[in-house]
């Protein structure tokens, strides 16, 4: 749901023409990936189990990532859940999403390693994610925010995205 | 004794019209992902949020420091905010201001809680008592120093607070919340959300608090406990993907018990009492919000509440209803407009009571607004122009201008520069008409040995009183950990409140005395000028220290009521997954307040104040805490109220606090 702008705004009109913090673009984005990826069936339990958003790593959102808590995807409320140190497979399979911060940068082979095969759809602003083995990598481009997406990992997961999605992308096959 | 009269309890404000609901944000959650790879972004090093780019000074007190401070009562979070003056009068009542001129009739700030308004003009100020929101519900404290009149209209002339809550979808599922202590004695939150349907989320809530009375200076308790309860909704409703719809109501209920001194015609021709102060009152409130392009938007709000309270001062019943509307646009990729229109609709009615009466006791006012605003880029983007104009017509002065002109440089991604010139009203009201008021001094030599009763008359040749602002700021996000926030100002007031004698003449009834007449004018030109500083470091992940400092100098600091300097420093650590722990510190120079009483001047001595909060999650759906607030002595003085003294000084208090959510 859009917030009502009240108070604030009005001294600094944020209009589209306007510019955005980077991570409330990357936590808006967040959602969308949410809601274009199909997940396999055996993750949620039923049709009220939470849509868990895992960020492992120092949280960049500062409160960006609120805004999602209250909304839901499908059927699913979404539900922001923060790790700390290094998580092993038990604790990442109880996320649908898993944002990796850029502090997690010199534990990134471990994590993809651990991750691997898993149906929790990885993203991540560290360069190069997509590349190296990440399933989505968010990535700046004259001041916007793009996203690529490689597509052999996401499919080894179970996890299929929207072609909608796909075609927005700029896409790895490995 | 022709002296400017020194303060204004009688003095009303038409209430400002103010203007919350904007055109402009937009949830980028709402938006597609073509959409979103079109949105510019800001380096996260300078945190961006759309009141970085503000060319005006700006503090925003956020849900977690709301909770990190452990305060239970909206009133004293503004305490971190640099430049805002809060002192505690006593248990129940505060005076708050910004950049001077504070007092319990403080009349020159403008509060809003979602947009509408809760400056009172039963008093021009505000009931702070009775904004006892649920601070879980809180999502944002959004405080303005300087003026906001082309905005947010009439009265919003030191600053302007909008209190923001959350939205029904952060609220949902069931929440219960209680605070007890030797101070709070008990409060209980509770609050449910759910949906209404695949489009609408609501969520119902109550709260009740009993809290303890203070002490006066002598350690005697001074019997001034309270209680409010209060009880609302809210439903946020999306019926399409370009609409947006928010309702919102509630009702409050108030019972405080509050210690005046109260004039005589016999001896000792003062008797302290302490006054039964009822108060009641609801909202209802409806907006909606058409985003018909993406950079273009209407708004539409209509809000009803009512009023009434009864106490020594005043027995008033009052009915605002108000209407506003917003449209915004681009007129090009580098220009953005916002106008709106505003019309505001007051009944009233005062019964008579011992210290005042109105006349006539009922009336019907109205005000009319139309403003306008243009916010242009240029130099690639580095330089914004905004300018603003409001036209306000009120009963009693006719048309206000509010004219306000802003430079915001951004010379880098981490740097921002501004300055502003602008002009705020402080309207009068109908009180400031008709209203008498009164005092009586001890029989004198001068008065052949009878008491004087000095009675304070309103005048329909009242102007309104005007302030022009010169500000300039800076802002810097030196480092992702560490920003800084800088801000100067220059406040030329003119035609303040002030009084001048009309002849004594002698009274026989019901006891001979004599009437000192004191006629209000405008007769008082005075300047602040001062600096406030707000630094924002987190020395560590999980450590960050919170500095707002401010200065004021005042040209006539026996009418401006406010400390010289004032420090909040706060700390908040995440000792582990569970623990934090809170330190905030704060201090506020000594003060001065001219009251109409047998006091005379009273000079209140620098305060030290400190919190100390312990929080522990155990489980992610309950939080616990222990809170310690005025550590630092038993009690101690921070304002008094500027008619009718009685001080009364803020004890320590200590309180649990348990939030469990399912």
């Amino acid at each position: 749901m859009r917030v009502l702008a009240i108070g604030l705004q009005l001294l600094a009109l944020s209009g589209m023409a306007q510019e955005y913090g980077e991570y409330e673009v990357k936590a808006a984005y967040l959602y969308n990936f949410a809601r274009f990826a199909k997940w396999p069936t055996s993750v949620f339990a039923e049709d009220s189990s939470l849509l868990v958003l895992c960020i492992v790593g120092k949280n960049p959102f500062g409160d960006a990532l609120d805004a999602l808590a209250g909304k839901a995807v499908d059927t699913h409320a979404i539900r922001i859940q923060h790790m700390t140190g290094l998580p092993g497979v038990a604790a990442l399979r109880g996320c649908h999403l898993l944002f990796i911060s850029r502090s997690e940068q010199g534990r990134l082979p471990q994590l993809l390693a651990t991750l691997e095969g898993l149906p929790v759809l990885s993203v991540s602003d560290i360069d190069s994610f997509a590349q190296v083995g990440g399933m989505i990598g968010l990535v700046e481009r004259d001041r916007r925010i793009h996203f690529d997406i490689n597509l052999a990992v996401v499919q080894r997961s179970g996890i299929r995205l929207s072609s909608q999605l796909l075609k927005l992308a700029r896409v790895f096959d490995e | 004794m022709s002296r400017p009269w020194s303060w204004a309890p009688w003095l009303l404000a038409l209430q400002g019209m103010f203007f919350g609901v904007s055109a402009v944000a937009m949830d980028l959650t709402a938006l597609s992902v073509e959409e979103l790879m079109q949105v510019e972004v800001v380096s996260a090093a300078r945190q961006s949020q759309a009141w970085s780019d503000s060319a005006a000074a700006v503090f925003v007190i956020t849900a977690d420091d709301l909770r990190r401070t452990g305060v239970t009562q909206v009133a004293e979070a503004l305490r971190l905010a640099p430049g805002v003056d809060v002192a505690r009068i006593d248990s129940s009542r505060w005076a708050i201001s910004i950049r001077g001129f504070n007092g319990r009739f403080a009349n020159k700030l403008l509060v809003m809680i979602d947009g509408r308004s809760v400056y009172t003009p039963v008093f021009s100020g505000v009931y702070w008592e009775l904004q006892d929101l649920p601070i879980n519900d809180i999502a944002r404290i959004e405080v303005i120093r300087g003026p906001g009149g082309s905005l947010w209209g009439a009265n919003a002339v030191n600053g302007v607070i909008n209190i923001i809550t959350k939205s029904a979808s952060e609220t949902q599922g069931a929440l219960v919340s209680v605070t007890a202590g030797n101070e709070e004695r008990a409060i209980v939150d509770a609050r449910y959300g759910g949906k209404l349907g695949e489009s609408a989320r609501y969520r119902i809530y109550g709260r009740s608090a009993r809290r303890e009375g203070f002490v006066d200076p002598q350690g005697q308790s001074s019997s001034d406990d309270w209680t409010m309860q209060r009880g609302g909704f809210r439903l946020d409703w999306q019926p399409s993907a370009r609409d947006d719809v928010v309702v919102l109501g509630d009702h409050y209920s108030g019972d405080m018990n509050q210690n005046m001194v109260v004039p005589m015609l016999e001896p000792p021709y003062n008797e302290h009492r302490l006054d039964p102060v009822t108060a009641r009152g609801n909202s209802l409130q409806a907006r909606w919000v058409r985003n018909y392009a993406p950079t273009g938007q209407f708004s539409l709000q209509t809000y009803y509440q009512n009023q009434e309270h009864s106490d020594l001062q005043q027995d008033v019943s009052l009915e605002t209803f108000d209407l506003d509307f917003q449209h915004s646009f681009g007129l090009s990729s580098d220009q953005q407009v916002v106008w709106g229109l505003n019309y505001r609709h007051y009944q009233d009615h005062y019964a008579p009571v011992a210290l005042s009466m109105v006349d006539p006791t009922e009336a019907t006012t109205s005000l009319f607004s139309i403003f306008g605003q243009d916010q242009i880029d240029f130099a690639a983007a580095r330089l914004r122009l905004t300018l603003g104009l409001r036209l306000e017509r009120n009963d009693y002065t006719g048309w206000e201008w509010q004219p306000s002109a802003r430079l915001l440089w951004m010379p880098t991604a981490q740097q921002r520069l501004w300055g502003s010139i602008s002009r705020a009203v402080r309207t009068p009201s109908r009180v400031e008409e008709g209203r008498t008021t009164f005092f009586t001094l001890p029989p004198l030599p001068a008065f052949g040995g009878l008491p004087a009763v000095v009675t304070g008359l309103g005048s329909n040749a009242f102007a309104a009183e005007k302030l022009t602002a010169y500000e300039i700021g800076y802002r810097n996000w030196l480092h992702e950990s560490l920003s800084l926030d800088v801000t100067a100002f220059y406040n030329d007031y003119d035609d303040l409140l002030s009084a001048t004698d009309g002849a004594p003449y002698l009274v026989t009834e019901p006891a001979p005395h004599w009437v000192l007449p004191r006629y209000f004018n405008n007769g008082l030109n005075a300047a602040n000028r001062g600096f406030e500083m707000a630094a924002d470091w987190r020395p560590h992940p999980d450590w960050r220290l919170q500095l707002a400092y401010s200065h004021l100098w005042m040209s006539h600091p026996q009418r401006a009521w406010a400390p010289a300097d004032q420090v909040s420093l706060l700390s908040s650590w995440q000792i582990n997954d569970t623990l934090e722990l809170d330190a905030w510190l704060r201090y506020s120079s000594s003060l001065l307040v001219q009251t109409i009483s047998t006091l005379g001047t009273v000079t209140v001595d620098p305060t030290w104040g400190l919190t100390l909060r312990l929080g522990w999650r155990p489980r992610p759906d309950l939080e616990l805490a222990l809170v310690g607030a005025n550590l630092l002595s038993d009690h101690q003085l921070e304002f008094v109220q500027e008619a009718y003294t009685y001080p009364v000084e803020v004890e320590r208090s200590l309180y649990g606090q348990l939030k469990w959510s399912f």
